[in-house]
């Protein structure tokens, strides 16, 4: 059993129906399939021991991590923003390999001896997917790419033990060096299935993947799409007006995306919410949503449904959801418990347990902050070099700083690494940003632990202004001594320009430290 | 049994107390919840545990994450 039984579900139910766009060309489930066993055959071919990607998305995503599964090897999606050295150290990691690449990717970097290159058009052309037909004037009502006779027939491709890798990510690494998180079929398997309903998806219903393909929700949006048989429009990269008009002219009914994505498109709405009539359902997580911006999303767009999805690579994709009712739930209450929601990212799904944990390992009850611990089918909670890091009964730790309400709802602050500890005090730089966002003259602000000699540490802030406005260092002190206790007063402020965003819109608190900690340094 | 000399039926007959049918994708479990099953390829026959026709389990719809 693995990831590729959901395809195969798909084809067996409805072969014929339109499985992913890209571009011009589209791909039924038949196709798609037939692509990813002629991909199989050539991966088997070379005997590589990790299928890997350096791309953006395009129809070689699906054709690859299906391709991938028939010949029982990893997927390996590798993140085009990284940098040449960075990729060739991971490329280093991977031999032997194919790796599926743009020219634009690859060309300058040094490939080791064992990696196969090969071009997406070449990949798709040796899997018979490569000339695109064009949409013949009417562009919603796209025509199937007739697929060229494929080069060999298909063989018997053996099911790949459930136990075995399908899939390795190298996580953002917004708290230092990239580790690989492998996650094995049985974890992927019991996501989707826990997750989605078969075949739930009317023939006519579209999911906008915008997110980039070595990201988690990117390999959970081919298979939950897959599996719920629902098209698949593959976009290149995201850019607000490009997502707009592509949801347009694909009559999209389905998104998901990261906080800044929609905070963008938010932007770009004003008057052409007329555009996005078919839209149906926008699903966002991987990282904290400001509540104004869901707060105008929700205004904006009453008719779509909105579901808040909080997930770690480690776990497979998302463990906890936060549904539309409650949303507008939320936001139509007089009762302050009701309203918080809209900041909880919800309830753990049906098959996941959750618990909170303080420093001794204790569970806590509700209200009270701790780390937060899950545990089920679909927690990995492991990397290649380090093995599983679940404890004996199964549980992993997802170093996330939070609570559950008396109601069960789950609320995230931050980063357990990213607790600052002064003086034996656990802060959290969560609190601390939020007041500093609330000052009128505050457009963006991340706090941070700094070196005390003092304190062993103490509270840094780096505060970005808005156009125009200007205030000392000493009037956002005073600003956070007169809402917090005063151990939360920042030591030491500085105004950027911008904050470090990584292309997921997480903001990327290692370096804040780094150069917090050295502009401390540097004043002594 | 069957007379040496008489041809053997080639063709087997679905009991229709055991004809429901199996949808794909469907998930089923025994009245007593001890087994759960997902039918991966659809077909006539029903699925039965220790004799018993199973049921289809009804789970929550969960909205789209992904």
């Amino acid at each position: 059993m693995s990831c590729a039984m959901l395809l195969d579900m798909a084809v067996e139910a409805f072969p014929n129906r339109i499985a992913l766009t890209s571009g011009s060309a589209s791909l039924t489930y038949r196709e798609l399939q037939t692509a990813a066993h002629q991909a199989a055959e050539r991966l088997r071919a070379c005997g590589c021991r990790h299928a890997a990607l350096l791309d953006t998305n395009s129809l070689a995503v699906p054709v690859l991590l299906f391709g991938a599964a028939y010949a029982g090897v990893p997927y390996v999606p590798l993140s085009y923003r990284l940098t040449g050295r960075e990729l060739e150290e991971l490329l280093d990691r991977l031999v032997p390999a194919t790796l599926v690449a743009a020219d634009e990717h690859v060309g300058a970097l040094r490939i080791p001896t064992g990696v196969e290159v090969l071009d997406r058009q070449e990949f798709l052309a040796a899997v018979g997917t490569v000339e695109p037909i064009r949409h013949t004037g009417e562009y919603l009502d796209p025509v199937p790419v007739r697929a060229p006779e494929p080069i060999r027939r298909s063989g018997t491709y053996p099911d790949p033990d459930p136990t075995s890798p399908a899939i390795q990510l190298f996580t953002s690494g917004t708290t230092g060096k990239p580790k690989a998180a492998v996650l094995r079929h049985q974890n992927v398997l019991s996501y989707i299935l826990g997750a989605v309903e078969f075949g739930s998806a009317a023939e006519t219903e579209a999911t906008l993947v915008a997110v980039p393909p070595y990201h988690v929700a990117g390999i959970a949006a081919v298979l939950s799409s897959t599996y719920a048989g629902r098209r698949m429009v593959m976009l290149p990269g995201f850019d607000a007006a490009q997502w707009l008009r592509t949801c347009a002219a694909e009559r999209i009914t389905h998104a998901f995306m990261v906080p800044t994505m929609l905070a963008r498109i938010i932007d770009q709405l004003s008057g052409a919410e007329a555009t996005l009539s078919a839209l149906r359902a926008i699903a966002y997580g991987g990282g904290r949503m400001p509540r104004t911006v869901i707060e105008r999303a929700l205004r904006l767009l009453p008719a779509v449904d909105f579901t808040n999805a909080y997930g770690l690579t480690e776990t497979s994709s998302t463990i906890c959801l936060l549904s539309p009712d409650e949303h507008r739930a939320a936001l139509e209450s007089q009762d302050p418990d009701v309203q918080r929601r809209l900041g909880s990212v919800g309830k753990p799904l049906p098959g996941i347990e959750l618990q909170v944990r303080d420093g001794g390992g204790r569970e806590l009850g509700p209200d009270e902050p701790g780390v937060i611990f899950v545990r089920g089918g679909q927690v990995a909670g492991e990397y290649r070099d380090s093995g599983s890091v679940l404890d004996v009964d199964g549980w992993f730790c997802t170093r996330d700083f939070g609570w559950v309400d008396r109601e069960g709802y789950v609320y995230l602050d931050g980063r357990a690494d990213d607790i600052i500890v002064r003086g034996g005090e656990n802060i959290s730089p969560g609190e601390i940003e939020t007041v500093l966002l609330a000052h009128p003259a505050v457009s963006d602000a991340v706090a941070a632990a700094v070196p005390s000699e003092e304190w062993g540490e103490a509270v840094g802030a780096a505060v970005v202004m808005k156009e125009g406005r200007a205030i000392s260092a000493a009037e956002l002190q005073q600003w956070v001594r007169e809402r917090l206790r005063s151990s939360r007063v920042p030591e030491r402020i500085l105004f950027w320009e911008r904050l470090p965003y990584n292309e997921m819109g997480k903001v990327l608190r290692c370096n804040v430290r780094a150069e917090l900690s050295a502009a401390v340094c540097d004043v002594r | 049994m069957l007379a040496p000399t008489e041809p053997a039926s080639t063709e087997a007959r679905l009991d229709p107390a055991h004809a429901q049918g199996t949808l794909i994708g469907k998930r089923y479990i025994d009245a007593q919840d001890r087994v759960e099953m997902l039918c991966t390829q659809g077909g006539q026959g029903s699925l039965t545990f220790e004799g018993v026709v199973m049921t289809v389990k009804q789970a929550k719809a969960l909205p789209s994450s992904d």
